[in-house]
């Protein structure tokens, strides 16, 4: 079980990237997501999002993406760098 | 040097990059420009993704130069993890921007660079396209919004890199054409200009010539243009084919070559021989290019020239009797075995390499200009090839004559003065002498120099003393 002690990112806001914010939270998982393709993937990013949470043990935390159309390998990537960088 | 790529590698080398970016920023309180190359799949770095990106900063420049905006520092960082380059520009975000998005859309080459804009002045730091007007960036597929696609791994990876190896290869293989073609162009008008030539039209006379002078010349060589554009195109279109065949097409298109020519200068024979040899080497680069750029080794394209050429003109030669011998060319093989220019030829023109070329360039070496290097490679091509229009003109006779005095003028010194050449000249007036065939080794001895120097611009010359042009 990981848990998130400091804000920490990972990411950058190019083209085909996700930028990742991640921050201690207060009672489970705080998803706040914004991206150029929302509309047709969105709920596809944050399952991707909530499963690696998940299989990284982090059960509580707030996390907010900008996705500027990154591939399911680079948010995957990019959310486990946050949670390694804002854990202990 | 191409490497496969992994995933995390590229992903820490773009927050590195937006780390510099932010440095950037903060130092100099401007618009950020950041380039890099939009290529998909694992290898990211190889020579033609660097041309491309070469030619993507070549554009930015041209574009920010053209906008009068200064750029206050550049720095460019080529890797197994792309090539990008970060520019602090001196004018508005937005303005930059619109240049940039521009460039996005100019053609397929411009599909490739991608051009971010970052700016503390922009809401979230950076400037995007859309917010400014422009359409989002169109997938290299099937043409819909990119990110979509992209996102999502619609098409394949070999897909997107096959149509990015296209893109690269019609874009460079037009510029490559349009290079070739004008260093041709520049190697015809070095030699006709070049000045005294013993017998030959130059800037200064017209030699043995009462049909011809300086301008007919330059009629011709502005009509054979679109020739020496599309000698270059079928070497490229038929590298996969057999030499010969190339060579076929060459000489098809030579042939409509010819009557341009003949158009051009209301029935006079300027560039006969230089459709044939100048054509041959150029479909010869074409057959040897490559994206990453032509090829530029004398030897290899003369290699090829001979490839291409030889079994046509041994076949030529052999089918030649005294009944149906033609030219004067045709009539000296079958009535002395000089071979000409269709033995230049079949041996991938010998003379250029042995003999034109390295007479140029230790000309130029011992610190002569370019129009002298030249009168001195003319005089040693003289001297060493066989060339069928001193013997048309003047019998063998002539010839010999012609090939003993340029040997003489070389041996008292390498590089002849103008007073000597000169002498020489008025002496194969006299004789009306013509080393016609010497010219167009001298053409293409021109053309390898400037192909190995590439783009350098030559000297300027001074006036030659006592020009005239009679008509």
């Amino acid at each position: 079980m990981a848990e998130i002690v400091r804000k920490a990112a990972a990411g950058t806001l190019e083209s085909s990237d996700v930028y990742v914010e991640i921050a201690p939270g207060e009672a489970g998982i705080d998803l706040e997501l914004e991206s150029v393709v929302k509309e047709q993937f969105g709920q596809a990013i944050e399952q991707v999002v909530r499963q690696v949470l998940q299989e990284q043990g982090v059960t509580c935390a707030r996390i907010r993406l900008v996705d500027r159309g990154a591939l399911d390998c680079v948010i995957r990537a990019r959310v486990e760098t946050a949670i390694v960088r804002g854990g202990e | 040097m191409e490497r496969t790529v992994e995933l995390m590698e590229l992903l820490e080398a773009r927050e590195r990059r937006a780390a510099r970016q932010r440095e950037l920023l903060e130092q100099y309180r401007r618009p950020v420009i950041s380039l890099c190359m939009n290529i998909a799949g694992p290898v990211k770095r190889s020579p033609v993704i660097c041309r491309g990106f070469r030619e993507g900063q070549a554009r930015l420049s041209a574009a920010l130069g053209a906008a009068r905006i200064p750029v206050l520092f550049q720095e460019e960082k080529i890797a197994d993890t792309g090539c990008e380059a970060l520019w602090v520009a001196d004018g508005p975000g937005r303005q930059v921007k619109a240049l940039c998005a521009v460039l996005e859309e100019r053609d397929g080459l411009g599909r490739l660079l991608d051009l971010d804009v970052l700016d503390r002045e922009a809401p979230e730091g950076r400037w995007d396209r859309e917010s400014l007007g422009f359409p989002p960036r169109p997938c290299l597929i099937c043409g819909r919004r990119g990110r979509v696609c992209a996102s999502r791994r619609v098409h394949p990876a070999e897909e997107l890199q096959e149509k990015t190896a296209e893109i690269f290869r019609a874009f460079f293989a037009r510029q490559d054409r349009e290079h070739l073609a004008a260093l041709a162009m520049r190697a015809l008008l070095y030699e006709v200009s070049a000045a005294p030539k013993p017998g030959l039209v130059d800037r200064a006379n017209n030699g043995s010539h009462r049909d011809m002078d300086l301008f007919r010349f330059l009629d011709s060589a502005s009509a054979l243009l679109p020739y020496w554009l599309r000698a270059v195109e079928i070497g490229q279109e038929t590298s996969g084919e057999w030499p010969e065949d190339t060579f076929r097409l060459l000489r098809e298109a030579g042939m409509r070559a010819e009557e341009a020519m003949f158009r051009a200068t209301g029935g006079v024979n300027t560039h006969k021989g230089a459709i044939f040899s100048l054509g041959c080497v150029l479909g010869a680069s074409g057959r040897l290019w490559k994206p990453e750029g032509p090829c530029r080794d004398p030897g290899r394209i003369l290699a090829e020239c001979r490839a291409m050429a030889a079994p046509a003109m041994e076949a030529d030669l052999a089918g030649l009797t005294p009944a149906s011998a033609r030219t004067g060319g045709e009539r000296l093989y079958t009535a002395a075995g000089v071979r000409g220019v269709r033995g230049e030829a079949a041996a991938g023109f010998p003379s250029v390499l042995q003999t034109g070329l390295p007479a140029l360039r230790a000309a130029v070496g011992r610190g002569a200009g370019l129009e002298e290097a030249g009168v001195a490679a003319l005089l040693a091509l003289m001297a060493e090839a066989e060339d069928t229009n001193l013997a048309v003109r003047g019998g063998l006779e002539g010839q010999r004559w012609a090939r003993e005095q340029a040997g003489k003028l070389l041996r008292e010194t390498p590089v002849p003065s103008r007073q000597a050449v000169e002498a020489l000249d008025r002496a194969f007036i006299r004789r009306n002498l013509s080393p016609g065939g010497c010219a167009d080794l001298l053409t293409l001895s021109f053309f390898f120099y400037f192909l190995e120097e590439g783009d350098r611009p030559g000297e300027t010359f001074p006036c030659a003393q006592g020009a005239s042009f009679p008509s």
